[in-house]
């Protein structure tokens, strides 16, 4: 009995970890309207910035052993940075060549990581990972452990989100979406405003992405196959872009079904005939949404009211 | 003159659109630009509001030269336009339209934003009533919380001619205003481009609609494959030969 708490417990972290990045991809693509297929990259670069930071390995070039808070805040402020370098000559261009931008970084940052062993340990990766609390509870409940994190992450960086998207920055970067010129003509800056947003996804995905590998407890390069952004993007699009709700939504829904499949599993023959049904059952929801509700389950709000009265009955002074 | 465009030259391969466009646009004036289809105007407009590169001339404005400025560099010196199309943030409500381009760079720092201060509250209340003043003055109250998909095409130039002008602009291009509209709509577009002039803002103006056009301004430019073929008074240009025989037609002179 346990055992399946403990396995629903593993499908949900796994769910809130894809919820989290679609939300931070949410603000980036949805309101930002920057079309970024990098997520896998910066969050391999995020998770080996951590994890080389913070191990404990005599097999490594570079091993400061930073303490696990202190992993995450220079992790952030290294992906944010990354972000940066990356960003300043591609979001010059247009949508689809920041897109295919930020594709090739994703393979480059894979094809670094797996030739420069003497820092990443190449191909091998590292294992056994320390995590946080590891030495109080079992390798079984730590499960719940996860559970707990990945849950405080996703209302943190939810919230965090919902504030900025209502906020006049979060105003600013859909005028800029909805229609640049208009934008250009009352004095807003484009490009010095897609860096920020693309920064702050940076940082972000940074931020989050020792959860990521708390959760596979190892490192690899495998982990950060392009197609995690992929994923991402159909658990963004199936629930809803631009609203704050889609992404949570989406994930539960994409990832969810998709994990709960494992349950099925009771012959070797069908263990690989299930896997393989994975992409599929990802595109055909994918086709079905797009072809009977294109705006997602949750579409966007065409205005946030409440905005406005926040602003005009504050307490007049 | 607080804008002088000398010289201008645009071509887009083969096709001149400006050859050596010069007008003058005096302080506080309503200048009319007109001419026949392709003349160059939307591109002599997108060149002085920097969203045209030029090829070469010069363009000054308020004492600045602005020829290689981009757009939120000339809208921050007090130049602003507005569209042949207007559209707008289709996304957004119309209180939400108009507050974007009222708030500055200050009120939309992404850091600010995790605590909220008093001030930046106080900041964003001034240009939630300015906007409301505006829409009040335009008589477009109801629209407040609308979307901006679901207003009429006349309630959109309108809309728009306030987002321009929460940039407190010195200067307002206007792209063809009047198309599309009634003679209601041609009556109130008419006493709210008086009330501009009145608070001290100059106003350069494209439109066909020549009755309209001609009764409000109070000089006007013709323009004709790029080139300037004729200004002056609206009274005067009526007269002007080349601008008859290129624009107006011979029998619209003699009704």
């Amino acid at each position: 009995m346990i055992g399946i708490f403990v396995f629903l417990a593993s499908v949900l972290t796994l769910v809130f970890i894809y919820a989290t990045l679609a939300t931070i991809l949410n603000f980036e693509a949805g309101w930002g309207g920057l079309w970024d297929l990098g997520t896998a990259g910066l969050l391999a670069v995020g998770a080996y910035c951590y994890v080389i930071l913070t191990v404990e390995s005599n097999e490594i070039i570079f091993s400061p052993q930073l303490p696990v808070w202190a992993g995450i805040v220079v992790t952030s402020i290294f992906t944010g940075a990354v972000a940066f370098l990356i960003g300043l000559p591609s979001l010059r261009m247009r949508d689809e060549y920041f897109l295919i931008t930020t594709f090739a970084f994703s393979v480059v940052v894979l094809q670094l990581i797996t030739t420069e062993s003497s820092i990443t340990l190449g191909a091998t990766g590292f294992h056994n990972i320390q995590r946080p609390f590891d030495d109080y509870v079992s390798t079984r409940s730590y499960n719940f452990v996860l559970l707990g994190i990945s849950t405080f992450v996703l209302i943190t960086i939810w919230l965090l989100i919902r504030r900025l998207g209502r906020s006049p920055f979060g105003r600013l970067l859909r005028a800029i979406r909805d229609n640049e010129p208009a934008a250009k003509s009352i004095g807003k800056m484009i490009f010095v405003t897609r860096l920020k947003v693309f920064v702050i996804t940076g940082a972000l995905i940074g931020a989050i992405s020792p959860m990521y590998v708390w959760y596979i407890r190892s490192l690899s390069p495998h982990m950060f196959h392009v197609t995690l952004a992929f994923t991402v993007w159909t658990a963004l699009v199936i629930g809803g872009i631009g609203n704050f709700w889609g992404p949570v939504v989406g994930a539960l829904i994409l990832i969810g079904l998709t994990e709960a499949l494992q349950f099925l599993q009771y012959s070797a023959e069908y263990a690989v005939l299930l896997s393989a049904a994975r992409p599929i059952i990802i595109g055909v929801g994918l086709i079905i949404v797009m072809r009977f509700r294109p705006e997602g389950i949750l579409p966007e709000k065409h205005s946030f009211k409440n905005a406005r009265k926040i602003i005009d009955y504050q307490k007049q002074i | 003159m607080i804008l002088e465009t000398n010289n201008l030259v645009k071509n887009f391969g083969g096709v001149k659109a400006l050859q050596s466009a010069s007008i003058s646009v005096a302080k506080a004036s309503i200048t009319g630009l007109i001419g026949p289809n392709g003349a160059g105007k939307t591109t002599l407009f997108n060149a002085i509001s920097g969203f045209l590169p030029i090829d070469s001339g010069s363009i000054s404005f308020d004492g600045y030269e602005i020829g290689k400025l981009n757009p939120s560099k000339i809208v921050k010196l007090g130049l602003t336009r507005t569209f042949q199309t207007s559209s707008g943030f289709p996304s957004m409500s119309v209180w939400e339209n108009i507050m974007t381009s009222g708030s500055n760079e200050y009120l939309e720092s992404p850091f600010k934003v995790l605590r909220p201060s008093k001030l930046l509250r106080e900041k964003e209340l001034k240009v939630s009533n300015k906007v409301r003043t505006m829409l009040k003055r335009f008589d477009l109250k109801g629209l407040l919380d609308k979307p901006l998909g679901d207003i009429s095409i006349v309630e959109m130039r309108f809309v728009e001619i306030i987002r321009q002008l929460m940039t407190s602009p010195k200067i307002l291009l206007m792209d063809e205003p009047a198309s599309g509209f009634g003679p209601d709509d041609l009556d109130r577009l008419r006493e709210i481009i008086k009330w501009i002039q009145d608070e001290g803002i100059t106003i350069l103006l494209i439109e066909h609609n020549l009755p309209f056009v001609l009764n409000i301004v109070d000089y006007v430019y013709v323009l004709s494959n790029g080139r300037v073929i004729g200004d002056g008074l609206p009274s005067e240009i009526v007269k002007n030969k080349a601008v008859i025989e290129n624009y107006i037609g011979k029998q619209n002179v003699s009704h």
